[in-house]
């Protein structure tokens, strides 16, 4: 049953990842984004190994970090805004973790927004990657004609 | 600097593979019942058009001290050519690096802007 957008809470948990990053996933990311760059295909100077492309954690843990959530307790919806700030390079064999939460909420023209924060960190603490996003709630009578 | 454009063509495939199978990106029935008019491109994938136009032109400083923000104001969708371009707005000097920062945005084939936002990372020595 989903919440009821009272019942929406700034500072909920959403969602936890603990990801380990391998050459198949930025394989298929390469593939997918039709991306050719030779840190991602190989370990390449200024770094001694292989990188996975900036934004390829944030959108393998993006289901598990908030999509999940969302579907479960608010409803369809669609991206809004989306913004990163990238820390530092992830390389292949890096652990990754994250937890997400609900940072906002926020009514404007008729329609309802969350947005969401993940910070990305390695095993040993060091910071990764900063994932925000807005969400567009999808009510039952979105029309995108009428965005 | 004024990095290169970097050019996609949109297609149903690209969006499935991307987004998997089923839902509004890659199933134009479970779209138009969410009112969306037909499938459409994840927000994600579009944001990634944009941080390969700024890897491409800051490289090592993008990946470390990189930071980008878009709002999307129009869907792309299958059959879309898209163009992820920029224009530099500053640059100061940091701890004896140059940031650089820019507007950015992806527009489609008829040259209406689809996401905009800004973007910024350090210049290559």
């Amino acid at each position: 049953m989903p919440l009821t957008w009272d019942e929406v809470k700034v500072g909920a948990e959403t969602g936890r990842v603990d990801l380990l990053v391998t050459d198949a996933m930025i394989e298929e990311y390469l593939e997918a984004m039709e991306l050719d760059l030779r840190w991602f295909a190989a370990p390449s100077p200024p770094y001694a190994a292989r990188i996975a492309p900036p934004d390829m954690v944030p959108k393998l843990s993006m289901n598990a970090l908030f999509q999940e959530f969302l579907h479960r307790e608010i409803g369809p919806n669609i991206r809004a805004k989306q913004a990163f700030s990238f820390y530092a390079p992830i390389p292949v064999g890096t652990r990754v973790h994250a937890v997400g939460r609900l940072v906002e909420k926020y009514e404007r023209r008729g329609r309802r927004f969350v947005t969401f924060e993940a910070l990305f960190t390695d095993d040993s603490g060091k910071k990764l990657v900063l994932d925000r996003r807005t969400q567009l709630v999808l009510g039952q009578d979105f029309n995108i004609e009428k965005k | 600097m004024e990095p290169d454009p970097v050019k996609k063509t949109i297609t149903m495939g690209k969006m499935a593979r991307y987004s998997g199978a089923g839902n509004i990106h890659s199933d134009e029935e479970t779209a138009r019942e969410r009112g969306l008019g037909g499938a459409l491109a994840q927000g994600g994938q579009l944001v990634g058009y944009l941080n390969e136009m700024m890897l491409k032109a800051l490289g090592p400083g993008f990946l470390s001290g990189g930071e980008i923000s878009v709002t999307f104001i129009r869907p792309v969708r299958p059959g879309d050519e898209v163009t992820a371009r920029a224009t530099q707005k500053a640059a100061a000097s940091e701890n004896g690096r140059k940031r650089v920062e820019f507007e950015i945005w992806l527009e489609n084939q008829n040259g209406e802007k689809c996401v905009v936002g800004t973007a910024a990372g350090f210049a290559p020595p």
